[in-house]
């Protein structure tokens, strides 16, 4: 098989698991038990009114007709409107979506560097105090829920300390005042990187533990390994030698790497409800207490495509990031 | 005196059984509580001669294992329920009755009660104080028969009963506020006497302001909560100590796309009437009605006819609030809410507002229609013709671009959906002078609200949980104000009716007595908050609340033996093992599963 034979292939089947996951997150919201219009009927809303809503919301249609729609409406980029805000689902998902991605993207990314190099060096340099302290600390860190780690943080460095604020992304009045500008003036004042620490902090430490242990391992197996013996026996320099066994020992670190980005970015709920963050996970945690089925579909599609997307980028640079994976028949 | 209640109950029912028995279009079924008939014949035949109660001889089935369920969603709510549970369960093994408890998302739950599942025995959970239950007729109409069964429609014990929907009804239409009074208090009373809510204390709401930020504040019997701000603009709320504005937390609920009704929510709208978009009338901080933008009012005799003098009051965008505004404003909701997608406030069919004068309007109905004062122009503000009708709310009313101009002190500077608002205070509100700017967050986490308060991110904190204010004031010593205050609605417990155990009235009242009350407000509210020990869904400080007609179900603390003897006068007994049972041939239903209350059964629904 060619590798644009393989390209297109994959393309397909990842456009259908998508196609898979839109359908299966239709039919599994329709099944659960409880509805949007219940919480109307607690606040007071008389039968009449919820049935002219439902109506409005063609939830009174079939099955069917309504999943028709539904498809058709994603297909057309129209996510549909959110029940309890009034507002398009897109419109909200949006903003948090790229929230969510500032926090994330970069707080996995500093993990995985930080954490493959202290797993490089505690697999270079294994046996000793500092290894069994390391494994011990980002066992520690991973041990801990995640939400109650970043409790811990805040009674540390915002109740204790005083260092850094407790929540939010900005104080609120400079949040009202940003309003309008793009999303990036945020990055320019101090006052966002000190709402940033925390949660970033917790993530990182969180985190650690995958690449780290993954990178000692890969270090302790690739360090036996034949072309290492050969290159030693060559007499290449010891700089050169670390940098042909991190290059080949990183492999696994990276293969990874992509793929805890997109489940963290939809698993990182209780970091951004502890820290008032307004990222994606809180705006599904509302939708979930509301039942407010078309972001909560929504944003658990888009966490699956995410997850898709994240993987098909992994199988596609496979073959570059390591030249002794090859689709099969390629060569042929 | 808890037995007074029985007694009274007891006396009641034996009455109208006794007209049932002569009476050839059978009564009997209106019998206040069709559901307990069963029982009652039970209890008639073991006196006759059974000898069921404690010694072990004659037993019914034995009572299963109860089953309660509680809304696992609602923040500090869940809390006590969680704990009302608890002090229940710990006196339950002393009755003979195990108890499982099944925790229920809020849809999930009212799913469950409005189709009358029957997955569960008792639901412990609240009616939310939703500002249109500061009038009694919501929660009425919701516990008449006509909602009962399996028909989706909620009534919070599918609670059936001829004689108490007929009174609630009745009161719907009664014009004149005194003879209405007498009308709820007639429905209240049988309601009180078949005990389908069981209060346990009532609902506190704790605010916390930062005296080193914002001056502290007076506050009547409501305090200060998320959905009710009467306090804050009462006392023209100010700065302190060079603070530039007040920043206060919101639950995420509040901030919608639009004020506007047809999008938001009944728990915004508490906040926009206080705030933004003041009413002609509104509920003060004692849930008093007061004059707003209108400076008086009167009802005619018929209850056909309100009018309303306004006071001079302007818009937040300069232009004055006028009577053409007023008409537009009611009637535009009033089609909206027979016709269209206006959700809450349920005003008249027939309501059309007459301009008089200049500063003059009248209401006008075809009935009268006591309701429309106190649950909805009450409720919803008056809003500036021209700017909304520009803004295209006639063409699309779900979805247009919000002007968000009111009447209220505070005029909106800011609004970002689902993150925060600004507020500045209104020059040209005609009774109320705030001082400070309002900045609203959003918070998911009511622990990360507490955190930023006390780290001085948040200088007033609402929507708190007792315990959060009491740590809170531990930490914080003298820079703190808590304020606390009492829900309209109380926390309780609902049996559910249409089946047993629920359906029988000596189970409901021995259940009350198993609740410890007193212990609940320790633990949930730190003896803050008030036990309530008389049936009722309205809190001691409800604008309708009448003890005087209310029958008195528990004392502040459990009482066990109470409980057995009320279920042993019953016909109720134990095992060997200690096991309770029920009266021998005790009817399980009170109709069958899937199905709603038999006509046949209640005469009224014929």
């Amino acid at each position: 098989m060619s590798r644009l034979r393989y390209f297109v292939r994959r393309t397909f089947i990842t456009a259908f698991l998508i196609f898979l996951v839109a359908s299966a997150l239709f039919l599994f919201f329709r099944l659960m038990p409880g509805d949007y219009t219940a919480l109307l009927t607690q606040q007071g809303m008389q039968p009449d009114q919820i049935a002219r809503l439902e109506a409005k919301w063609g939830l009174n249609e079939p099955m069917h007709i309504q999943y028709v729609s539904y498809v058709t409406n994603l297909l057309t980029a129209d996510a549909g409107q959110s029940f309890r805000h009034g507002a398009p689902v897109w419109d909200l998902v949006k903003p948090r979506i790229i929230n969510s991605f500032i926090l994330v993207a970069p707080a996995i990314t500093a993990t995985y560097i930080i954490g493959g190099t202290l797993g490089a060096v505690i697999g270079k340099y294994r046996g000793g105090l500092f290894e069994k302290s390391s494994i011990i600390s980002v066992s520690v860190f991973h041990s801990i829920p995640d939400f109650f780690l970043g409790i811990l943080l805040i009674a540390a460095f915002s109740e204790t300390a005083g260092i850094f604020p407790t929540s939010g992304m900005l104080s609120t009045r400079t949040s009202i005042l940003m309003q309008g500008e793009p999303f990036y003036a945020k990055f320019f004042l101090k006052e966002f990187w000190m709402h940033y620490a925390l949660p970033f902090a917790t993530i990182t430490l969180y985190f650690m533990q995958y690449p780290a242990l993954i990178m000692r391992n890969s270090v302790v197996e690739v360090s036996d390994q034949e072309f290492l013996h050969y290159h030693r026996l060559k007499g290449l320099p010891q700089s050169k030698l670390l940098q042909k066994l991190i290059r080949h020992a990183s492999l696994p670190v990276i293969t990874l790497y992509p793929i805890s980005l997109a489940t963290s970015i939809s698993g990182l709920v209780l970091i951004e409800v502890v820290f008032n963050w307004p990222g994606i996970g809180r705006l599904l945690v509302d939708s979930v207490l509301a039942r407010d089925f078309p972001v909560i579909q929504f944003v658990f599609l888009v966490a699956a495509v995410w997850v898709i997307l994240g993987n098909f980028v992994v199988d596609l640079l496979y073959g570059v990031i390591d030249p002794r994976v090859s689709v099969e028949g390629d060569g042929e | 005196m808890p037995t007074d209640g029985k007694v009274a109950s007891v006396d009641r029912r034996r009455l109208l059984q006794a007209i049932g028995a002569a009476s050839a279009v059978g009564l009997a079924g209106c019998s206040g509580s069709g559901q307990d008939e069963g029982t009652t014949t039970e209890q008639e035949t073991d006196t006759d001669g059974g000898d069921g109660g404690g010694d072990g001889g004659d037993l019914g089935e034995r009572v299963p294992t109860l089953t309660f369920q509680y809304w696992s969603d609602q923040g500090p709510p869940t809390v006590l329920f969680e704990e009302t549970i608890s002090t229940i369960q710990a006196v339950t093994g002393d009755i003979g009755i195990s108890l499982e408890t099944m925790p229920m998302t809020t849809a999930e739950g009212l799913s469950a009660v409005s189709n009358d599942t029957r997955e569960f025995h008792i639901a412990v959970n609240s009616h939310g104080p939703s500002p249109g239950r500061l009038d009694p007729n919501e929660l009425l109409t919701n516990y008449s028969i006509d909602f009962a069964g399996a028909n989706g429609d909620y009534n919070p014990s599918n609670y059936a009963s001829c004689e108490f929907s007929e009174l609630a009804e009745a009161q719907s239409t009664v014009g004149d506020p005194e003879e209405r009074q007498s009308a709820v208090d007639d429905a209240l009373s049988v309601y009180s006497a078949d005990l389908p809510f069981i209060p346990t204390i009532e609902r506190p709401t704790t605010a916390a302001i930062n005296t080193d930020q914002v001056n502290s504040i007076e506050s009547g019997a409501a305090g200060l909560n998320d959905v009710h701000w009467a306090a804050l603009v009462e006392a023209g709320v100010s700065t302190a100590g060079g603070t530039d504005a007040i920043v206060a937390n919101l639950p995420t609920e509040h901030l919608t796309s639009s004020f506007y009704p047809t999008v938001a929510d009944g728990d915004s709208m508490g906040l926009y009437t206080s705030l933004t978009h003041n009413p002609l009338l509104m509920y003060d901080s004692d849930y008093e009605l007061t004059p707003v933008l209108a400076e008086d009012w009167e009802t005619s005799d018929d209850g056909t006819t309100t009018t309303f003098t306004l006071r001079d009051a302007t818009f937040h965008n300069g232009d004055p609030v006028t009577p053409e505004d007023v008409k537009w404003t009611y009637e535009f909701l009033r089609d909206q809410y027979h016709d269209g997608d206006y959700q809450w406030t349920s005003l008249p069919e027939s309501l059309s507002v007459e301009v008089v004068d200049d500063s003059t309007v009248a209401f006008n109905t075809d009935e009268a229609a006591p309701t429309l004062l106190t649950a909805s122009l009450s409720i919803y503000g008056v809003l500036p013709r021209d700017p909304y009708v520009n803004a295209g709310i006639e063409d699309n009313p779900t979805d247009f671009d919000d002007p968000m101009i009111g009447a209220g002190p505070y005029r909106m500077v800011s609004y970002q959906n689902q993150q925060n608002m600004a507020l500045e205070p209104h020059d040209g509100h005609p009774v109320y002078s705030p001082e400070a700017d309002i900045l609203f967050q959003l918070y998911e986490s009511t622990d990360g609200v507490t955190r930023a308060f006390e780290n001085g991110e948040l200088n007033v904190a609402v929507a708190l949980h007792p315990e959060a204010g009491q740590q809170i004031e531990e930490s914080m010593g003298g820079n703190v104000q808590i304020i606390t205050g009492v829900s309209h609605l109380p926390f309780g417990v609902m049996p559910q009716m249409s089946f047993a155990p629920g359906k029988f009235i000596e189970f409901r009242q021995a259940l009350s007595h198993l609740i410890d009350r007193q212990n609940i407000n320790e633990t949930y509210a730190f003896g803050e908050s008030e036990t309530v020990t008389h049936c009722t869904f309205h809190s001691s400080a409800h604008p309708w609340h009448n003890e005087e007609v209310l029958t008195e179900i528990a004392g502040d603390s459990a009482d066990v033996d109470q409980a057995r003897s009320i279920l042993e006068d019953a016909g109720w007994g134990w095992d060997d093992n200690g096991n309770l049972h029920y009266p021998p041939d005790a009817e399980m239903e009170a109709w069958p599963q899937g199905e709603e209350p038999d006509p046949e059964e209640f005469p009224c629904l014929g």
